[in-house]
């Protein structure tokens, strides 16, 4: 009833294949290498006004001051932790920190990713 | 190690997870101060008594009447600290009184805040004079 001849696949073309996925997984890690790069090198040039900011931040609070409590006033602060841990939180720069941490964050992750993503690197 | 293994390692990823928990945590934390500040700004009862710092201060005496004594924090804020026979008032290892306190002292109090917006103090530390 049908009548099917088979298919023979053209010589080179496992290898053409195969060639084009290498092709392909070259470009995109290229294109991820570039991304990370940039985004490496932008994060270490944003973390430099950051962590000015986080450490006027903290010169500004009274964050030190109620911390060096803990150390000078320990039986008093421990009976009233409830008080010096608000008096800690409240003072914290959690803005210029929650900044300085994200941006720490994006540059191991670029690192990461350009380690992953290039063959220079031994 | 070497460097390309380092960057690859369990280790890290597991500080990058970190870092990703602390920011948001941090974050959310920031958000919701904000978002408490700028909602007590617009409460009747507490519009005009907001205080950042709650929990404690730490400044200059300005202004002593027992049992309240007036403190300008460092971003020149007043805040009132109340004095009770609970108070621990200390100066280097010595426990004082709020007799020994004296306007142009520097102290750090940290108590529970108030109804009227005074820091009934825990504890009173009389620090040496903070560099100008």
């Amino acid at each position: 009833m049908f009548n099917l001849t088979p298919v023979t696949a053209r010589t080179g073309l496992l290898e053409q294949v195969i060639s084009a996925v290498e092709h392909k997984q070259q470009v995109s890690r290229l294109w991820r290498l570039r991304v990370s790069v940039s985004v490496g090198i932008a994060s270490v040039i944003a973390l430099v006004p950051v962590v000015t900011s986080l450490v006027n931040a903290f010169a500004a609070s009274n964050f030190g001051t109620y911390l060096g409590l803990v150390f000078s006033d320990t039986s008093v602060v421990l009976s009233s932790w409830r008080v010096i841990g608000a008096s800690l939180l409240e003072s914290l720069p959690a803005v210029a920190l929650t900044g300085t941490l994200a941006l720490v964050g994006v540059f191991l992750w670029s690192l990461r990713t350009v380690s992953l993503n290039n063959n220079f690197i031994v | 190690m070497n460097t390309k293994h380092f960057f690859q390692s369990h280790a890290l990823a597991v500080v990058l997870s970190i870092i990703v928990v602390l920011v948001l945590v941090m974050g959310a934390f920031a958000v919701g101060e904000r978002v408490g500040f700028h909602k007590a700004s617009f409460d009747p009862n507490n519009g005009n008594h907001m205080m950042t710092d709650a929990h404690g201060s730490a400044g200059k005496v300005i202004a002593i009447t027992l049992p309240t004594i007036t403190i300008e924090d460092k971003d020149n804020t007043e805040k009132t600290v109340v004095v009770s026979d609970q108070t621990v008032i200390r100066k280097f290892r010595n426990t004082l009184t709020s007799q020994d306190i004296a306007v142009g002292d520097y102290i750090v109090a940290i108590g529970e805040p108030n109804t009227q917006s005074q820091i009934a103090a825990t504890l009173i530390r009389i620090l040496p004079p903070m560099p100008q």
